[in-house]
């Protein structure tokens, strides 16, 4: 039954941008962006309990790979590329970082965004001397929009996956006590560094798969801090560990935001700020938490995190 | 050259310090990592700029107004925002929570600062004239500026290190969970450190204003800055931030004058992420001396 | 020898917690790990299920070399362990919690064969009513329950119990005893760490006294209990002379 739902569901979101206009496509294609975004960061943060700030890091490179190579490269390859930079990052981040405790990866991460951003700025300034780069890849807005539901697809389908197997039992133990999770068997670090590399991966995707849209690509653009706390709030806001809880937080959350941007500009970090303190003194499981309380309060209990 | 890099090196190192300072007392007694702490320094630059511009209040005086206000604002943030939170009781979230509601704080303050103060870079002319020091000519704010953070830095050290009360609070950063056996109130002492690490941002704020040209965006780059001193020096150890605080500003200054200023902030990171994969717990180790 | 360990030692920082223990376990032994508090039982207890790494010395379990392996790797060799403060999953289910250890454990079981063996070990506590619900919400006593049930789970060949006979009342502390004795008849080798003597000599045939971190007795319970050293290490120092 589920299966069945889910397949119309994506069906009619497929055919979706043939009855938007051009605004609607466009609105599409970032809405889609974060759904993926969102759902892949809890794939990780949400069991882990590793707040990741770094979400823009892996996203702006996937951005900055197209951006290089897509006038080398077969636009496939260009893909691929990426994923593989992001992954390479990630590993290399989440060997190092994996072992500290919860609070310094959430330092490492919001600095690890600012020093590629510094790290690619300087470079492009001072060795290739172009600081912005222009992107001629011939997608519409729907090619991209059905990218990033295949992507979005693939992101739901693997955490579903991780969800009913041996994998998801782990990261929700490793969540819970690490010493336990060591002593019955778990690979506690390489289990980490799997989802960390998986989680990563796709994020780096949906930022090469989006470049096209910007056309011109530089340093400020695509690694804008704003992305990574955007992706935080939607996951946590619809609950970061429920299969579609990041769905449930980013679809209202970015079109809120969208109108806001559109309308009071100003109010927009106030508005932001005021959806983390709502989240944690509100909604400490997400919106599906909540909204399951209330049909069920006897669950209340079982529910708790 | 090497001399007055040096000097200046110094002189923002004694900065970087007095900012971590706060920082690492309400992280090391409260236990609360304060994102927002470089949004209280901000508002504290605003309003000493204010009460200079329109009052002609110099920022040494405006320096008594707002660190007693910052107390102030520490203590109601800590009674209205982190009580709650520490009320739940669930250690594992206690952490998560409390950052995500200080990063919520954060761009709640950056957004009314945003509409009150616009979004300009802001400055104001205070001692701006050169002074010769040992061949080196610096500003004469930025001098006025490390004695005083110096001199609050070394007096806050000597009072933890001396008095009962700065050995309770030493206490609390060392043993959370005993100290309340030595008959240490350990909510109240958390409070007492996280406003009086409010006090020290809205003290570091005034005199950072004197030289430094800000706008309502900084405050992550205040925050990040303290951040890094905080870890390199070891939480919740006062001396061990102004050692950090000088290595920084050093390298920093270093960097800009003999590699490229363009990698300034990149050092920063890189040092930063460094100390924290070789060495989390700090330079000098956790708390005290 | 299904445990031993040749001049195993442990240092942090100028402190020896464990100095020097060679000790060696037969299968199907219960052994009790006895000595004054802070004499090194739980760092012995975390050396030997890989909590901690060795400083010196050598580590065998089952005949293999496990000197320095990370502990996911020594459970899955057949140790399993309960701590001296429990610990169990708050946010998991009672089912959950005791899953885990079978499905990452030396068998690696899942499906019906997993779902079989967590309803063995739950009922084998007593717990098995309970199974669906949230393990956060269970009494102290539960939770040491449920804390052994999960180490059953991986159907270990070496259980090490830290007091886990600690805090029980009269009726539950025969009830636990019943259990480790059945657990032992069942061929368990176990190695427990515990207080409450008269549990020792009722369960445990052989015993090993550590004092300071060294192994200073070692024989038949009633033996070792009666050990001049032993009573001296009991009593402090003054009474060595």
């Amino acid at each position: 039954m589920g299966y069945v739902f889910s397949a119309i569901a994506f069906a009619l979101l497929a055919v979706l941008p043939l009855f938007a206009g051009d605004y609607g496509t466009g609105l599409l294609v970032g809405l889609m962006g974060y759904v993926v975004l969102a759902s892949a960061w809890a794939l990780f943060s949400g069991p882990t309990r590793y707040v990741s700030l770094a979400t823009v890091a892996f996203f702006g490179v996937g951005a900055y790979v197209v951006a290089v190579l897509n006038e080398v490269l077969p636009y496939p390859v260009v893909l691929f590329c990426a994923a593989l930079t992001g992954a390479g990052m990630a590993l290399v981040v989440g060997l190092s970082t994996l072992r500290l405790a919860g609070i310094y990866f959430v330092i490492f991460t919001f600095g690890l965004a600012e020093l590629v951003r510094q790290l690619i700025t300087w470079f492009e300034v001072n060795v290739t001397g172009t600081l912005g780069r222009y992107i001629f890849l011939d997608l519409t807005a729907r090619d991209i929009y059905w990218q990033l539901l295949a992507l979005a697809v693939l992101t739901l389908g693997a955490g579903w996956w991780i969800r009913r197997s041996r994998l998801g039992l782990a990261l929700r133990v490793i969540g819970d006590d690490e010493v336990v999770a060591a002593h019955a068997g778990i690979p506690v670090a390489r289990t980490k560094l799997v989802l960390f590399v998986i989680s990563a991966t796709i994020i780096t995707l949906v930022g090469a798969v989006q470049a096209p849209r910007w056309v011109y690509v530089e340093p400020s653009i695509v690694f804008n801090p704003t992305v990574s706390f955007l992706t935080v709030i939607m996951a946590l806001l619809g609950g970061a560990n429920r299969l579609w809880g990041p769905v449930a937080g980013a679809v209202p959350l970015f079109l809120l935001f969208e109108w806001l941007s559109a309308r009071f500009p100003d109010h927009f970090s106030i508005l932001l700020g005021l959806m983390f303190l709502a989240v944690v003194y509100a909604l400490p499981d997400g919106v599906l938490a909540a909204l399951e309380r209330i049909r069920r309060p006897s669950v209340l209990k079982e529910t708790k995190a | 050259m090497l001399a007055s890099t040096l000097a200046l090196g110094i002189i923002l190192g004694g900065t970087y310090a007095l900012l971590a300072m706060g920082l690492t007392l309400q992280y090391g007694i409260a236990r609360i990592l304060n994102l927002a702490y470089g949004e209280f320094m901000l508002l504290s630059c605003f309003v000493v700029t204010g009460l200079f511009t329109a009052w002609g209040i110099g920022p040494l005086l405006g320096l008594l107004v707002v660190t007693p206000a910052g107390y102030a604002l520490g203590w109601l943030v800590h009674a209205g925002m982190m009580s709650p939170l520490l009320r739940r009781g669930d250690a594992g979230r206690l952490e998560v929570d409390t950052i995500l509601a200080t990063f919520g704080l954060l761009f709640v303050l950056q957004g009314i600062m945003l509409i009150v103060f616009g979004s300009d870079f802001t400055s104001y002319s205070y001692l701006d004239q050169g002074v010769s020091l040992l061949g080196v000519t610096v500003a004469a704010n930025r001098l006025v500026a490390l004695a005083v953070s110096l001199a609050i830095g070394l007096g806050l050290y000597a009072v933890l290190m001396r008095s009962n009360w700065g050995r309770a609070m030493r206490a609390v950063a060392l043993a959370p969970q005993s100290a309340w056996l030595v008959g240490i109130d350990v909510d109240r002492m958390g409070r007492q450190g996280f406003a009086l690490g409010g006090a020290l941002a809205a003290a570091g704020g005034a005199l950072v204003s004197m030289f430094l040209t800000f706008s309502a965006a900084d405050g992550v780059v205040f925050t990040m800055k303290a951040l890094i001193v905080v870890i390199m020096g070891g939480v919740g150890n006062v001396l061990g931030a102004l050692v950090a605080g000088l290595l920084l500003g050093l390298a920093e200054v270093l960097v800009a004058a003999f590699i490229d200023p363009g990698l300034t902030l990149a050092a920063t990171y890189a040092l930063f992420l460094v100390v924290l994969l070789w060495r989390p717990t700090g330079l000098f180790g956790r708390v005290g001396g | 020898m299904i445990l031993e360990t040749q001049g195993l030692t442990k240092r942090f920082g100028g402190l020896v917690a464990v100095d020097g223990v060679s000790l060696a376990v037969r299968p199907g032994e219960v052994l009790g790990l006895l000595g004054p508090n802070g004499s090194g039982k739980t760092t012995l207890l975390n050396l030997i299920s890989g909590a901690l790494r060795p400083s010196g010395g050598g580590l065998r379990i089952g005949g293999h070399d496990m000197t320095g392996a990370r502990p996911d790797r020594i459970a899955r060799a057949g140790v399993a362990r309960t701590f001296q403060l429990v610990r169990i999953l708050p946010s998991l289910t009672l089912k959950e919690n005791v899953m885990v250890p079978a499905a990452y454990g030396p068998d690696r079981l899942w499906g019906d064969l997993l779902a079989a063996r967590v309803r063995d070990c739950l009922s084998a506590v007593g717990l098995d009513a309970r199974a669906d619900q949230s393990a956060g919400d269970l009494t102290y006593i539960d939770q040491k329950r449920l804390e052994l049930a999960r180490a059953l789970a991986a159907r270990p060949r070496l259980l090490l119990l830290d007091e886990w006979l600690a805090g029980l009342n009269p009726t539950e502390l025969q009830d636990g005893i019943a259990l480790i004795r059945k657990l032992s008849g069942d061929g368990l080798t176990i190695i427990m760490v515990e207080h409450i003597i008269d549990a020792v000599r009722a369960l445990c045939p052989r015993s090993v006294v550590m004092n300071s971190g060294r192994l200073i007795a070692d024989g038949p319970t009633s033996e070792a209990l009666a050990d001049r050293h032993v009573i001296a290490a009991y009593l402090g120092e003054d009474a060595d002379a």
